[in-house]
């Protein structure tokens, strides 16, 4: 959890900085995010295998851990290119963190001791990606589609749909962080 | 044109219907985590009321194996070894006397069997832990000091705070054996010239202290290497009744046993 500040400060820097390219230089700025996505979809497969109990699910994260950026760096290099948006990535990552919160769920119910959830940081994070990338999935699978034939509607649906679920996934995200900081006060203050 | 735009409505409903549908999906997902956990902590905290029920009755059930078999003991020793040194003192004192060298053999060696005949009785009186049943659990106490005392080895002392009341018959028992247990320890191991026992009745509120001058021991080691029942047993004892039992100890610094009772508690 210790690394989610610093990912989160990446987050902030890669959107102000594809802002700028798009709105100051007007330029193409989908190679930004062909960079940025792998490496999200990394950490959060990561924070998954710290706080997975079960060593199957563990090394089944250690696995989507590294099978992205192998993915995303093939999908860049013998399919869509670096420059044009990896909309390949974007939907194997989306796929991956599902089957991921599903493990961690399947991990959290396998637990023999006491579990309260909502001291739980993983199960707000986990909650999070799982309403972004489900509802993200039917956008990105179209979105080749909507590319080629349909600009205004893309533009139109990412807004309304995405910013949404930005919202989700930060919220749960800010709720799980402060579960973290409520459970170091309290051992420091014992 | 205008079957464009059909086309492109139809397009934005599909995506939209999919989207809500799996959004509504992880919905459930999330309901359903919640309440299967909220589920597992109850029958967790079942479980762990219930072993530690299991856990209370298994020690009651060893306890009073326990009384049962001191008794047993007691009454055998009684009835047979004491017996058998009242006859044999009664033998010496039917001895025909020849001389002053073999009257003063006779005489230490009835002086011998009469102290073995006391020191017989004081056992098993002391294992059949029935003293307080008539004069309470300071009588009993009293009577625990008295007989190291005679023994000329301890210097012993007994104060008490408080006026003094019955507990409840199964917590006084407890509480003696647990008195008895550290003397032994004393006698075993403190190598210990007095011996200090502090009993406090308050009305909410049962405790004791027992201290000698010993030689101490280092309590952590030997919660990591046991060896002897003894620590193990009273504090199985103390937690049985639902008191606290704490041990101040060093190395030639003493031991004291603290026992503290709260006589409201849940434990019965």
């Amino acid at each position: 959890m210790v690394w989610f500040i610093p990912f989160l400060l990446f987050i902030v820097i890669i959107e102000h900085t594809g802002m700028y390219i798009q709105e100051e230089l007007h330029k193409v700025n989908s190679w930004l995010y062909n960079i940025s996505i792998p490496v999200e979809f990394f950490f959060y497969s990561y924070l998954f295998k710290s706080y997975f109990r079960d060593k199957r699910f563990k090394k089944i994260a250690m696995a989507c851990q590294w099978f992205i950026p192998v993915f995303a760096i093939g999908n860049a290099v013998f399919s869509q290119g670096f420059y044009n948006f990896n909309t390949h990535t974007l939907v194997a990552g989306n796929v991956v963190m599902i089957m991921l919160c599903c493990l961690y769920f399947v991990d959290l119910f396998k637990r023999e001791e006491e579990t309260v959830l909502r001291k739980d940081p993983m199960f707000w994070i986990s909650t999070g990606l799982l309403f972004f990338n489900l509802g993200e999935l039917p956008y990105t699978i179209f979105m080749d589609y909507l590319i080629v034939h349909r600009h205004d509607q893309r533009a139109m649906l990412f807004i309304s749909l995405n910013s949404k679920l930005i919202y989700i996934l930060y919220a749960a995200i800010s709720i799980g962080l402060l579960c973290t900081r409520t459970t170091s006060w309290k051992t420091i203050s014992k | 044109m205008h079957t464009d735009n059909i086309v492109e409505d139809d397009i934005k409903m599909i995506i939209y219907a999919i989207a809500v549908i799996f959004i509504a999906m992880a919905l459930f997902i999330i309901l359903f985590s919640f309440f299967f956990n909220q589920k597992k902590n109850k029958l967790i905290k079942e479980k762990i009321i219930m072993q530690a029920k299991f856990q209370q009755e298994l020690l009651q059930t060893q306890i009073e194996i326990q009384e049962q078999t001191l008794k047993t003991i007691s009454q055998e020793i009684h009835d047979n070894v004491g017996q058998v040194l009242s006859l044999a003192k009664l033998q010496l004192s039917t001895f025909p006397v020849s001389g002053d060298v073999q009257s003063v053999k006779i005489n230490t060696t009835k002086e011998l069997v009469s102290k073995a005949i006391t020191d017989l009785r004081n056992l098993s009186r002391s294992m059949y832990g029935n003293q307080f049943e008539n004069g309470g659990l300071e009588t009993a106490i009293r009577n625990e000091l008295a007989i190291i005392e005679s023994s000329g080895q301890y210097r012993t002392k007994f104060s008490q705070k408080g006026e003094a009341f019955k507990l409840e018959k199964r917590k006084e028992m407890v509480v003696f054996r647990m008195l008895q247990e550290s003397i032994n320890n004393i006698i075993k191991h403190a190598k210990a010239g007095s011996i200090e026992i502090n009993v406090d009745y308050q009305p909410a509120h049962f405790s004791f202290q027992i201290e000698d001058d010993g030689k101490g021991f280092n309590a952590l080691e030997l919660r990591e290497h046991p060896h002897g029942m003894g620590l193990a047993s009273m504090q199985h004892r103390a937690t049985l009744i639902g008191g606290k039992l704490n041990i101040d100890t060093a190395e030639n610094k003493g031991t004291r046993i603290n026992f503290e009772l709260d006589l409201a508690s849940k434990y019965k």
